[in-house]
């Protein structure tokens, strides 16, 4: 399974319009210091990262499906795959890694090796305790809850903090059954 | 054959764009039967899914017809249905609805900063977009 989701990754990477990485990094670096002017405490800027990414997410859902079409997940590991294995690579072009499953599936690591936001970026003392990357994390949340899957997104390591790599865990809420005509 | 209208409806069932060509009779209350219609095909989506002997969770219910018209249907991952009125003689309009969501409803609509998820659509480029894909196709 996770070899077909790597080939539709890298299908779906061939089929997105790129931009350069470094304009991509620069851009969103100019993002976070505005944010940090305008919010001051780095708390505050975690929120509104994580906000503006669900902004973010709930649209780029219909093109992620559209450009990478992938199938109905029939499960929650099939969903993190997919997130790993296709998202990763058609949005960022890196490798990502679900690991650290929950024992009931219901939860899981996202490793980013490599993540493009963070080259060049060195984050002074002032600003310890920001979350540098969050917008991923309201991405991912925007995104899945879409699709009516609410999880839970937090980041647990970033390399510029001096972790040595980049984790995310994704713990599940619940899926929403489509059963709209019973709930109406 | 003949294509008379075309909806949009999101997952909360509201309609998100309407369109009518061919359609001789002109409904009396649009809003009524815009609502009715979201309502008919969630039910008679979640009822195909329920009574069906396999295990598919998708995109079950494709169309339905009567001795006068035939209706296709078509909902993306995300909630979003795309419904298209027909006349008998037309097979599937499936890769076409799928075409409208890939090429049209993401590029003009999903895309545009101006346009707020989940509100009408009133963007110009989908405007004119949609309805020149349907107008050349082979079923209109």
């Amino acid at each position: 399974m996770s070899k077909l989701y790597t080939k539709l990754g890298e299908s779906a990477w061939t089929k997105v319009d790129k931009i350069n990485s470094e304009i991509f990094t620069l851009t969103y670096g100019e993002v976070v210091n505005s944010l940090i002017q305008d919010y001051e405490t780095s708390e505050e800027v975690n929120v509104q990262l994580d906000e503006m990414g669900y902004s973010i997410g709930i649209r780029m859902i219909d093109e992620f499906l559209a450009i990478s079409e992938v199938e109905q997940c029939k499960s929650f590991r099939d969903t993190g795959e997919i997130l790993a294995k296709v998202a990763c690579k058609m949005y960022l072009g890196v490798d990502a890694v679900c690991k650290y499953w929950a024992e009931d599936d219901s939860a899981f690591t996202l490793e980013l090796k490599k993540n493009p936001f963070v080259d060049f970026v060195e984050l002074p003392q002032k600003y310890k305790d920001l979350w540098y990357c969050n917008i991923i994390c309201g991405i991912i949340r925007g995104s899945l809850e879409t699709l009516q899957i609410s999880v839970d997104v937090k980041y647990q390591k970033c390399v510029l903090r001096g972790h040595n790599t980049n984790e995310i865990r994704v713990a599940l809420k619940s899926i929403n059954k489509e059963n709209s005509s019973k709930k109406n | 054959m003949v294509i008379y209208n075309f909806f949009v409806f999101n997952r909360e069932r509201k309609c998100l764009y309407y369109k009518d060509w061919k359609r001789d009779k002109k409904s009396e209350n649009l809003g009524f039967e815009k609502h009715n219609l979201s309502g008919l095909l969630i039910t008679l989506k979640d009822f195909v899914k329920e009574i069906a002997p396999q295990k598919k969770l998708h995109n079950v219910f494709k169309s339905y017809s009567t001795n006068t018209y035939k209706l296709h249907f078509y909902e993306s991952l995300t909630g979003i249905t795309f419904v298209i009125l027909t006349d008998l003689s037309v097979k599937s309009m499936q890769d076409a609805l799928r075409h409208i969501y890939k090429k049209c409803y993401v590029e003009y609509v999903v895309r545009n900063p101006l346009y707020k998820v989940g509100e009408e659509i009133d963007c110009d480029l989908w405007v004119h977009k949609v309805n020149e894909f349907i107008v050349n196709l082979t079923q209109f």
